[in-house]
């Protein structure tokens, strides 16, 4: 992955006002085949330092294949592709390493001094002081998902890339750790990229909405609704309709 | 582990030696557990006492079997004498070097083919054809190529040692989790780092689970290759003892042959047991 970008800006994105500085990424005529399938086919695509962009798509339109290309860990794409410093990245399931406890699994990779101290000020800010010292297997599923957005966050990254990340928790336990997000994004401003299969999560989070179909973006608009948001505020349901019919579902419960 | 004998001595030395293993393993689970506990050490020395009696009825012949006092005797004699600790050194230096020659081959093989495609190709097929030999059937082989002094000992016990090990390695090697390999190149980890805290803490448990295989494989082959013409070692106290028809001293070669495989064995267990603390500890929440 080419850095084109000066790191430093990056990281000192200001608060607020997002896409004063240049881009966080820069997608020009980014492709990538399996075979003979064309999973992403020619992507362009800027995020602007700070902006919440959500994704949507069906299963298999290719939403997964472009935030691992921003990864780094898709060596096979085609065209061009910039991002800042390395993206942090929060996946579906927490991928915690089960043999170091919460503290070590946030604390790995990071360096320079300090390095354990920020990582309990991440562990702090995600609600789990006083479990540093916890195995990932006695943690809840909402917890370990907390101690992997605490492992991107102390990184202080200025694009976290999310990954279906609230998918595999209950109702309850996700409505509580999409508030967590927020807030740490209103907090420390890095432009993120939430990959998700759910309209209304994307509606309360994001800036912007694309939606990915067939390895092209079908739609690219800004959602600009003051926060915090509610699910039955009227433009959030007008939107929601209209990327339900965009996603070929009938919204019938609307 | 110890079983490679047919004579009833050899059968109730280690049927009061592996009393003690089942034993340790249920501790605690159930409430009636102390009792079960007692209760199973009653027939192992109800046999032993059976055993006492027959042999000083007379019903029993010294020639053919000692009686368990007598063992007892003479283990001290032979302890006192330093007969049985000189033997116990030769043969554990015999164990302990090949079973350092075998893990370092299995290592080195087991990550060359576990790691790189070329690797596998190049080094899965012939381990998989010595998988298939008969370890003890080339002892003859052994003795034309190495003569009958230590090294075809050594080779016979590290050879033993190397296949499990080295399958056990390679499985995990290529079972290591690739979302976790996702992580650390998500953070940035460089290769060190990522085999300190990935790929060695994924493949620890199986290749802990390899090593005890070839550890009991190692003290297997050692008896048979102790039967090589040894000038030493416990192999060699046994043979000669045959000569005399000392049933007792056999008898405490044999028992010193299963306390040493019971030993090593331990000792690998507690360091699975610390390197598997994350999922121990973890179930109590």
């Amino acid at each position: 992955m080419t850095s084109v970008l000066d790191a430093k800006t990056a990281k000192t994105a200001p608060r607020g006002a997002a896409g004063a500085d240049a881009p966080v990424v820069r997608l020009r005529g980014l492709s990538r085949r399996f075979g003979d399938q064309t999973v992403l086919d020619a992507i362009d695509l800027d995020i602007a330092a700070g902006e919440f962009v959500a994704v949507l798509g069906r299963s298999g339109s290719g939403k997964t294949t472009l935030l691992r290309a921003l990864a780094g860990l898709d060596a096979g794409v085609t065209g061009e592709l910039h991002t800042g410093q390395a993206p942090a990245v929060v996946f579906q399931d927490p991928r915690l390493l089960p043999w170091r406890r919460a503290l070590a699994n946030v604390v790995l990779g990071l360096r320079g001094e300090g390095a354990e101290a920020r990582a309990r000020e991440a562990l702090r800010e995600v609600g789990l002081e006083g479990r540093e010292e916890a195995w990932p297997r006695e943690l809840s599923g909402g917890q370990r998902q907390r101690v992997s957005l605490a492992r991107a966050l102390v990184r202080e990254p200025d694009l976290l890339l999310l990954d279906e990340p609230f998918s595999a928790l209950d109702a309850l336990t996700r409505v509580a750790a999409q508030r967590l997000v927020q807030t740490l994004w209103q907090r420390h401003r890095p432009a993120v990229l939430l990959v998700t299969h759910d309209v209304e999560e994307a509606l309360l989070l994001a800036d912007r909405i694309l939606v990915i179909d067939d390895g092209r973006i079908a739609y690219d608009e800004p959602f600009a609704l003051r926060r915090p948001r509610r699910r039955d505020q009227p433009d959030v349901i007008a939107r929601r309709a209209e990327l339900l019919r965009l996603l070929g579902v009938d919204d019938a419960a609307a | 582990m110890s079983s490679a004998s047919t004579t009833p001595a050899a059968a109730s030395a280690s049927a009061v030696t592996r009393g003690a293993v089942p034993a340790t393993e249920p501790q605690g689970r159930a409430a009636g557990s102390r009792w079960n506990w007692l209760l199973r050490w009653l027939s192992p020395l109800a046999l032993l006492a059976l055993w006492q009696v027959a042999s000083s009825t007379g019903l029993l012949p010294e020639q053919t079997l000692a009686g368990p006092g007598q063992i007892l005797q003479t283990t001290v004699d032979l302890t006192r004498s330093g007969q049985l600790p000189e033997a116990l050194a030769v043969s554990l230096q015999r164990a302990f070097l090949g079973l350092v020659l075998g893990t370092v081959f299995a290592v080195v093989a087991g990550v060359i083919a576990g790691t790189t495609r070329a690797g596998d190709l190049a080094l899965d097929p012939p381990m998989q054809m010595i998988r298939t030999v008969p370890l003890f059937g080339l002892v003859p082989l052994f003795i034309l190529w190495f003569g009958i002094g230590e090294t075809p000992k050594v080779l016979l016990v590290a050879l033993g040692v190397v296949v499990p090990l080295y399958l056990n390695l390679t499985a995990a090697l290529r079972g290591v989790d690739p979302e976790l390999l996702d992580v650390a190149s998500t953070l940035g980890l460089g290769r060190a780092e990522r085999w300190r805290h990935v790929v060695l803490p994924a493949v620890l448990p199986a290749a802990l689970v390899g090593f005890r295989q070839s550890l009991g494989i190692a003290w297997l082959a050692l008896i048979v290759a102790e039967q090589i013409a040894a000038s030493e070692g416990l192999g060699y106290m046994i043979n000669n003892a045959r000569d005399f028809l000392q049933t007792d001293v056999i008898v405490v070669g044999l028992l010193a042959y299963a306390l040493l495989g019971l030993l090593t064995d331990a000792l690998v267990r507690v360091l699975e047991r610390r390197a598997l603390r994350y999922r121990d500890e973890g179930v109590i929440a």
